[in-house]
């Protein structure tokens, strides 16, 4: 079970940049604007050179009602205040119980959020179409609430009314 | 040059800049992920692993007591298509550094996989646990749960008063309920599954598929096959005729006309929806008006029927064990809530179109070849003439002026040089 904390060295926003590249590799790195400077051309297309290589960038926005987050696992436990989440609804009759059976929260914590994300093309337009990322953010988004929402929200309360 | 060099240079550091911050940041070999949350979460919110409803895998699920369950999906690059993160400062924010040297200035993460988290219906994490009974019977809440509250994960959720709350009201929809002393008892109903599902299904299709859903299971199903291009090529006219005869025979009859009226089209579509759920008409009508500017070949109602077969398929492939799934097809198509019949008399007869296509398109290729091979002699025949009539105007070209000269000198009246070299009895005789 994790939690997820805002973590004390919170960097702010970024931007998540899909690179149409593979880099093997974890960890920091200078993005500062030498390296890594986007363009925004005249009719609106945004631009970037990596490595001396031309980038077309699409941005793709989070939808509305959710949060772009990145996400740092840890190992450290997780103390509630309250020691547990049930204390805050006073449903704690076998409190001898929950001492065996409480599994420990392990912290998340939150280093970043976002609100765009860039998917990037390397000479070319991403196929917004085809793109894992725009149909996942896009479409799946909306798709996946339609399916799951339970219906006492919408129609079928209608149905169950008449 | 120097300029270029400098370039690559930055990108190679960090692997070494890392090493010292290792300590800071372990994480070099775990690095961060990437989420899309829900906004405005409980603070109690937590990730927890259950087991998946169609695979039995264990699964991360993102439950707040507020707002109910969520569900990653990760979300991946194909593994051909060479992918990875970098995570760049946000515009503006440039300025301001310092506070975290790993990630407001750049962080490289190789893996790319964005995990989102959308609404999760409890009702698919319940099927399992109801659905395994071999015969289902009346049972309380609790029991139902019995088994589940066995594992840890289920055992902390059900602590919580709403995710009780929320899952009797799950319950509610899919089983069947009675009430024993002051104690509702439920009992597991495929019916109700189904309609569930059905109505679930509709959502979906309400608010349009999916535009990439749309193009490969929709507008591609649909597709005729190009029956006038054919025409152009084939040169097999005679078959022409035949090819059409079933395609319009199955059809309706106001299919005459492909325009679509208006009028025709929520008759149509009434008449195969009202078979289930007659209040579902007015908003398959609207998603009728939808598809009109989408321009899909077929007949009224068909791709609305196709749509939620669609769906259907990819609630139950996703979130149903192959056994539920098999159980509710034959339950599907003993009850017939919905009538697919049009649908796939229509699929069936486009299937029929195409593979007569197929079979013309290979005897129009036959022809074309035999035609090409004709074409081809003709063409050699030209070839050769072409060939002769230049050899002629360079032998023409290549002579000399003497003889060019001796042309013009009448030679009519003159003896063949070669009669002077006959043989005598020739001359004789």
């Amino acid at each position: 079970m994790l939690t997820i904390q805002q973590s004390k060295t919170h960097a702010g926003k970024c931007t998540p940049n899909v690179l149409p590249c593979r880099i093997n590799h974890n960890g920091p790195v200078n993005a500062s604007e030498r390296y890594w400077k986007v363009e925004t051309q005249q009719d609106g297309k945004q631009i970037t050179y990596f490595r001396g290589r031309k980038l077309e960038g699409h941005t793709v926005r989070v939808p509305e009602g959710y949060q772009g987050a990145v996400i740092q696992p840890t190992n450290k436990i997780y103390s509630d205040p309250s020691r547990n989440i049930s204390a805050l609804y006073g449903d704690m009759e076998d409190g001898e119980n929950d001492d065996i059976l409480r599994i420990e929260v392990k912290v998340a914590e939150q280093v970043a959020s976002f609100d765009e994300i860039m998917v990037w093309g390397h000479e070319a337009f991403p196929d917004t179409t085809e793109d894992a990322y725009v149909k996942g953010v896009d479409e799946w988004v909306s798709f996946a609430s339609a399916l799951h929402s339970t219906s006492d929200e919408s129609e079928s309360k209608e149905k169950n009314s008449s | 040059m120097a300029r270029i060099r400098s370039k690559p240079a930055p990108k190679e550091a960090p692997p070494e800049s890392t090493v010292p911050k290792k300590c800071l940041q372990p994480s070099v070999s775990d690095p961060p992920k990437l989420f899309i949350l829900p906004k405005n979460v409980s603070s109690d919110s937590r990730i927890v692993s259950l087991q998946n409803p169609a695979t039995n895998a264990g699964n991360r699920y993102f439950f707040c007591p507020d707002r109910g369950f969520y569900e990653f999906t990760r979300i991946a690059a194909p593994k051909n298509d060479a992918r990875s993160w970098l995570l760049t400062p946000h515009l503006g924010k440039d300025l301001k550094e310092g506070e975290n040297p790993s990630l407001s200035d750049g962080y490289i993460a190789s893996n790319p996989d964005l995990f989102v988290a959308t609404p999760y219906d409890p009702l698919f994490m319940l099927l399992p646990i109801l659905a395994s009974k071999s015969k289902p019977m009346f049972l309380s809440l609790d029991d139902h749960l019995e088994h589940a509250s066995s594992i840890i994960q289920w055992k902390e959720l059900l602590d919580l008063p709403s995710v009780r709350g929320l899952l009797t009201k799950r319950m509610e929809a899919i089983c069947d309920i009675t009430d024993l002393r002051d104690e509702k008892m439920y009992r597991f109903s495929e019916n109700k599954l189904v309609n569930e599902l059905i109505s679930k299904a509709k959502r979906m299709t309400n608010a349009g598929l999916p535009a990439s859903m749309e193009e490969h299971f929709v507008r591609r199903a649909l597709e005729k096959p190009l029956m006038s291009v054919m025409r152009e090529d084939s040169g097999a006219s005679v078959q022409r005729g035949d090819t059409e005869t079933p395609f319009s025979k199955n059809r309706d009859s106001q299919t005459v006309s492909e325009s679509t009226n208006d009028s025709q089209q929520s008759i149509n579509s009434n008449t195969t929806v009202s078979t289930s759920v007659t209040s579902v008409s007015s908003d398959s009508e609207r998603v009728q008006s939808v598809d009109a500017n989408a321009e899909i070949d077929a007949p009224e109602g068909i791709p609305q029927l196709l749509r939620l077969r669609t769906a259907l398929d990819f609630i139950s492939s996703l979130y149903l064990s192959k056994e539920l799934k098999n159980q509710l097809a034959s339950i599907m198509k003993e009850t017939r809530p919905i009538d697919f019949q049009p649908l796939e008399t229509h699929l069936d007869s486009l299937a029929k179109i195409r593979s007569e296509v197929q079979a013309l398109r290979s005897i129009s290729d036959n022809i074309n070849k035999k035609r090409r091979m004709a074409d081809d002699e003709v063409a050699e025949e030209q070839a050769e003439k072409k060939r002769k009539l230049e050899e002629e105007e360079k032998k023409k070209k290549t002579e000399s002026r003497a003889i060019k000269n001796l042309k013009r000198v009448d030679t009519s009246g003159m003896k063949k040089l070669s009669s002077f070299f006959t043989k005598a009895p020739a001359k004789a005789a």
